[in-house]
């Protein structure tokens, strides 16, 4: 400094040129920044600048980078959300970008909220920056590219002013993208003002007058305890605005009631949600109430086909073992060595006598559809819930099971079989079709028990299950004769008839036995303790008849005698088989209750007489729902709902549609549903009455109040 | 069990009020009788809704500032649904809620004035300066449109139409909401879409809660 001072005239040159050099570096580094490529120029409006950022200077092709429409409206000022709220328009921003450059939707930043007498808005205010991601296609060929674009936005105080911009900038590309060292601090500034995007389950669903959203995370929850918390909906006419709504919290679950907006419209799908408390600020997609409990689309298709796909594998293989079968296989054996002495019409006999095969399954499965349908118009329906059903199947199965161990024998003569099936191993498409019934007929005996398995499967199915179920089943018993006519030498490979084939079948009395240990589990669940004792005295009576019948097959003991017997023995098995039905209902609900469990199973029967009695609450509900599950543990295995239901006298009916019962799914059309959950109150003299699918403590029981003084 | 009823008294009455808020919220209901009103015009006479009883009555709310508003008298649009509407005997009304002091608010003179100078063919401007009007029907932006039967039923409560800017340009592209509800009620017709989203300026009205 000195120097400067006190310069001598040389000095004072150089430094001069020095100076003057050093200001003409200066100058042109200011110009730089000005036109700068990774700012556009700003634009001024009325009470509000816009302008243009990038986040790289150099960007590389097959490459994403981020932009930034900045707005800086005025102090006090405000621009608007995606919702604007009752009035005002979202910020929007149309691009022109050249071919092979994409542009992402905006990142809105977290909305405020501001009331203007009655009603209210949300937007920014202060420096907002909506950010959008670019993406450069890999072939993208241009050394610079073109970013331009026109915002549109209403800027608002007390009243309002549309506005505009048109804003571009251009950016070289390279083979590297590179930071723009000068907007750092902007974008850190931006994505501060970004809400966290969570993936926390949200359902919303629209009843009445009443919109509620139900979020299932414990953070959510944690958020709602501080009193500024607020849920900003991204759905236009949806919820009022201005009111701060209802808060619940149960466990793990948030749930928010609001007003429906007065001007909503229907709403399609899914939507963004901001939670934002005085802490935290969260975004996440809203989905229809209905998708969450709906087996069909999605969800249907990941879950139930493998299911399907793994009954029908069963049903293949099962038809395998029927071949196996000591009645069937001498058979098999016969046909396949007419099949093989016949090698012209190999190919032909055996798919005619498969066709048959199938075809008489088919029947079977229509029949029992139709038995199925009749019954149902009858009033009993066939399902896994009715003790009833489950009694019967443990009785069948194990009857299937003592015949499978050699207890007993079905009245058959395997010569006739042989016979029959020797004679009609001749010639003919019509022949061989008919082969294929008499062997399915003819072999009932034998595979009458494998059949039972899949009649009790198929009675609580869907139709076309069912009849594809039974299909399948053909085809696997048909499987060998099919592979015989399209392989000459696969007759070779067959296993011959023997002793192996009784054992075979001793084993496969194991399964039966373990299905009736399933069976009675579940009966004992629906019925209770004494119930299943005394299905269990009907087991061991019926055992004892079965063992009777057999000895009387082998010709021992004075035949009037045993007759009698075993026809008391028999009535002994109804009559406790009856008295454990007739036992369930009254320890089903002692049992219901030592379990503290206050609801009942449902079923048309237990409706119908549930609703003779008094008030009914229908609950229909899935173990793969997690609304429903929300919803029990939320506002009816509650406390308070507890009380009230008892204070009432309600009956609380609870149908499983887990496995898509088709009792349930025909009530849940009734009410034009084809998922659950689904709540209906039938109140004595009233039209039922179906609530939202999201409840709470408070929504139950103002509708049940409602009900019960209707005023 | 007595004792059980007096006990759910209070929780059903406290229920039935909250049911009885809601109803006078939304008294302002698509299907059912308009609110009426009494709200005096710019030559000092009052205009109840009975007085229109056999008419069907269009309500536009307005602010003559309001970008929204000016988009549809600056391209004549308002006008023209005016014409086309009065020379049907529809009793169209133009309400204006801003209170004393806020955009919008004007003396009867100046309104009068905004009538002429815009070439404007409302049945009436009516001065709701304390907004009561305006908050029977949920009026909340302007232009804010309604349309009442001869019967008084509301038929239309909403936006003019399907484009929500304040961009001159999109009147026409626009899909008219009101002016085919008011076509559909003066045609003894269902109108198609009865509610729609109101969109425009807020209506400013007298306190802030």
């Amino acid at each position: 400094m000195r120097a400067k001072q006190h310069p001598i005239r040389f000095f004072m040159r150089v430094s001069t040129v020095l100076w003057l050099g050093l200001a003409i570096l200066i100058t042109s580094a200011t110009a730089a920044e000005v036109n700068s490529p990774t700012r556009s120029p700003v634009v001024e409006q009325p009470h509000l600048d816009a302008q243009l950022l990038t986040e790289h200077s150099t960007v590389a092709a097959g490459e994403s980078f981020w932009v930034s429409v900045k707005l800086v409206p005025e102090q006090g000022w405000h621009t608007y959300w995606i919702n604007p709220g009752d009035s005002g328009l979202a910020t929007q921003i149309e691009w022109q970008l050249p071919d092979g450059v994409e542009v992402g939707p905006i990142v809105w930043p977290t909305a405020e909220k501001y009331r203007i007498g009655p009603l209210a808005n949300y937007g920014f205010e202060g420096p907002t920056y909506l950010l959008q991601r670019i993406h450069i296609a890999a072939d993208y060929s241009h050394d610079s590219l073109e970013l331009s674009n026109r915002v549109d936005w209403l800027v608002c105080e007390e009243y309002c002013i549309p506005g505009h911009a048109e804003l571009s900038l251009q950016l070289p590309l390279a083979n590297e993208s590179v930071v723009a060292t000068d907007n750092q601090d902007s974008f850190a500034q931006a994505r501060n003002n970004l809400p966290e995007p969570v993936e926390w389950p949200i359902f919303y669903d629209v009843d009445g007058n009443t919109v509620t959203f139900m979020v299932e995370h414990a953070d959510a929850v944690a958020m709602a305890n501080d009193g500024d918390f607020y849920l900003f909906a991204g759905a236009g006419e949806l919820v009022e605005h201005a009111e701060q709504g209802q808060v619940e919290i149960s466990d793990n679950t948030l749930i928010v009631q609001r007003t429906r907006n007065a001007y909503y419209y229907g709403v399609d799908g899914d939507f963004p949600v901001q939670l934002v408390n005085s802490e935290r600020a969260v975004e996440l997609r809203a989905r229809p109430v209905a998708e969450s409990g709906m087996p069909s689309d999605s969800r249907q298709s990941s879950t139930g086909s493998p299911r399907l796909a793994l009954v029908l594998t069963f049903a293949f293989l099962g038809g395998l073992i029927l071949n196996l079968m000591p009645c069937v296989f001498p058979v098999l054996s016969l046909k396949a060595l007419a099949v093989a002495n016949h090698a012209e019409r190999r190919l032909a006999d055996s798919l005619w006598y498969s066709l048959g095969v199938i075809a008489t399954f088919v029947a079977i499965a229509a029949l029992l559809l139709a038995l199925r349908a009749s019954g149902a118009a009858l009033g009993w329906g066939f399902q896994l819930q009715s003790p009833w059903l489950i009694a019967l199947l443990a009785l069948l199965f194990t009857a299937i099971g003592l015949n499978l161990s050699g207890l007993y024998q079905m009245a058959t003569s395997v010569s006739r079989l042989g016979n029959m099936a020797s004679g009609s191993a001749q010639s003919g498409a019509r022949q061989s079709f008919a082969t294929g019934v008499l062997a399915v007929v003819i072999a009932s005996p034998c595979t009458a028990p494998f059949m039972g398995v899949a009649l009790g499967f198929a009675i609580v199915q869907p139709a076309p299950i069912a009849l594809l179920v039974f299909a399948v089943l053909g085809l696997g018993l048909a499987f060998p004769f099919l592979l015989l006519g399209v392989i000459p030498g696969a007759a070779r490979i067959l296993p011959k008839p023997g002793a192996w084939m009784d054992s075979f079948k001793q084993w496969m009395a194991i399964p039966m036995y373990l299905t009736v240990v399933w069976l009675l589990w579940v009966f004992t669940r629906q019925a209770g303790a004494n119930a299943q004792a005394m299905l269990l005295v009907a087991l061991v009576l019926m055992a004892a008849s079965l063992w009777l019948y057999g000895r009387q097959q082998m010709g021992s003991g004075k035949a009037v005698i045993n007759r009698i017997v075993l026809l008391v023995m028999l009535l002994l098995t109804a009559a406790s088989g009856y008295a454990a039905i007739a036992l369930q209902t009254t320890s089903g609900t002692s049992a219901a209750q030592a379990q503290n469990q206050h609801w009942q199973a449902w079923s048309p029967d237990s409706l119908h007489s549930a609703r003779e009695q008094g008030p009914v609450f229908v609950n229909m509900t899935a173990d793969w729902c997690i609304t429903c599950l929300a919803n029990e543990r939320v506002a009816l295995n509650t406390d308070s709902t507890r009380t009230l239901f008892n204070d009432y006298n309600i009956t609380y009916l609870k149908g499983d549609w887990t496995l898509q019962d088709p009792a349930i799914t025909e009530y849940l059309a009734q009410y034009g549903r084809n998922g659950v959950p689904l709540y209906v109150i039938y109140w004595p003299g009233e039209d039922p009455q179906v609530l939202p699918q999201i409840l709470t403590n408070n929504l139950v029981r103002e509708r049940i109040q409602l009900l019960a003084d209707p005023v | 069990m007595f004792t059980r009823k007096l006990i759910k008294r209070p929780v059903v009455a406290a229920v039935l009020a909250a049911c009885a808020f809601t109803l006078t919220a939304q008294a302002a209901e698509i299907g059912q009788a308009a609110p009426d009103f009494r709200v005096v015009d710019t030559a000092g006479n009052y205009h109840t809704l009975s007085d229109f009883s056999g008419q069907t009555v269009v309500l536009e709310w307005t602010n003559h500032d309001c970008p929204f508003v000016v988009k549809h008298y600056a391209t004549n649009n308002m006008q023209s649904l005016q014409q086309e509407m009065t020379a049907e005997d529809v009793a169209w009304l133009t309400v204006i809620s801003s209170y004393p002091g806020t955009q919008g608010h004007v003396s009867p003179e100046q309104a009068d004035e905004l009538t002429r100078s815009r070439g404007a063919a409302p049945t009436a401007v009516l001065l709701d300066e304390q907004g009561d009007m305006g908050r029977a029907y949920s009026a909340r932006v302007t232009p804010h449109m309604y349309v009442i039967d001869g019967d008084g039923v509301l038929r239309y409560a909403g936006g003019i139409d399907s484009i929500a800017s304040a961009n001159h340009a999109d009147v026409e592209r626009a899909d008219p909401y009101f002016a085919n509800a008011a076509r559909a009620v003066l045609a003894g017709e269902e109108v198609e879409r009865s509610v729609t989203r109101p969109y425009g300026c807020t209506i400013k009205y007298s306190d802030a809660d």
